[in-house]
């Protein structure tokens, strides 16, 4: 990992941080992406309507860094289109059942120190790591 | 909503999207390369904490903002006699702080973090990535998008459409 790398994932970290706290200072409310996605899905009212703009702006800035810089959404993990499908559909289903997701979870309630979202948080990576320990990434850096 | 409460939450997101691409969690490998043992890359890791740094920082301020100006009682959490992280007065703006409901550990909650956890390590994507690379060119983004969304559906669809509900 390059001082670049280091740099660039302390800073995007922190416009997540950003980001999460700020809604929360707006809204009154913790949400998190998966969060944001039910409510579009599921939600009525101010709460629907925020969740649609939210995902609206990722969607829109997503498409316009990755017209800037492909190279950081190119894939080059090796695995079959299949394993995304299936893989969407298990963090959807899963964020749903444990109320939150890597953001949720993951930047808002471990910042909470939530006793709940530090054990959804170990859990998450203790199953993504045993996963990519049955499947490996194939190649090198 | 008004029109500068739709532009904040698109400015949000916009911010958000942006920060998981300047990290590189938009890209599959990099996220499936912080669950290596061996070539482990570190980035993802090091975005959680840039994250952290931020977000508790901010949220403390919130917390001494917000009992300032809190205008009523604070709002306990159910039973245990302590205020919620975010439990009482309201945010600068003035909107009330809703909490997330105070609940113990549990078998909901230890389930879904594996569940979300295998699907994380099968497809290098949480939903995070999957709505800010969506408009990427790559079909695997709008497949793990699509999966998102039906997973999220095939949880809640029953109890949302329950009869009475």
């Amino acid at each position: 990992m390059s001082i670049h790398d280091l740099i660039t994932a302390l800073l995007g970290g922190g416009m997540l941080g950003g980001s999460v706290a700020a809604v929360t200072a707006v809204t009154g409310r913790r949400v998190g992406v998966s969060g944001h996605a039910h409510a579009l899905l599921f939600g009525r009212g101010p709460d629907r309507r925020f969740a649609a703009w939210f995902l609206a702006g990722m969607v829109a800035a997503g498409g316009v860094a990755a017209a800037l810089a492909p190279a950081a959404f190119s894939d080059g993990s090796g695995r079959p289109l299949l394993a995304f499908l299936l893989g969407g559909m298990l963090i959807g289903w899963g964020a749903r059942r444990a109320s939150g997701c890597t953001s949720g979870h993951g930047i808002a309630g471990v910042a909470d120190r939530s006793p709940r979202s530090v054990t959804a948080v170990t859990l998450f990576g203790l199953a993504a790591m045993a996963i990519v320990k049955l499947w490996p990434v194939r190649g090198d850096q | 909503m008004t029109r500068r409460g739709a532009g904040f939450a698109f400015g949000a997101g916009a911010l958000f999207a942006l920060g998981l691409a300047l990290a590189g969690a938009t890209s599959p490998r990099v996220v499936l390369d912080a669950f290596r043992l061996d070539g482990w890359n570190p980035r993802l890791w090091l975005m959680f904490g840039g994250a952290q740094l931020v977000t508790a920082r901010a949220t403390a301020w919130l917390l001494r903002a917000s009992i300032k100006l809190a205008p009523r009682p604070s709002i306990q959490r159910p039973g245990a006699g302590v205020p919620a992280p975010l439990g009482r007065g309201c945010t600068p703006g003035g909107t009330a702080l809703r909490p997330a409901p105070h609940r113990p550990v549990d078998t909901r909650l230890v389930v879904g973090a594996l569940v979300f956890g295998a699907g994380w390590g099968l497809a290098g994507v949480c939903p995070g990535p999957a709505f800010a690379a969506a408009a990427s060119t790559g079909p695997h983004a709008l497949l793990a998008l699509a999966g998102l969304v039906a997973g999220i559906a095939l949880h809640d669809a029953r109890d949302h459409f329950r009869p009475g509900a």
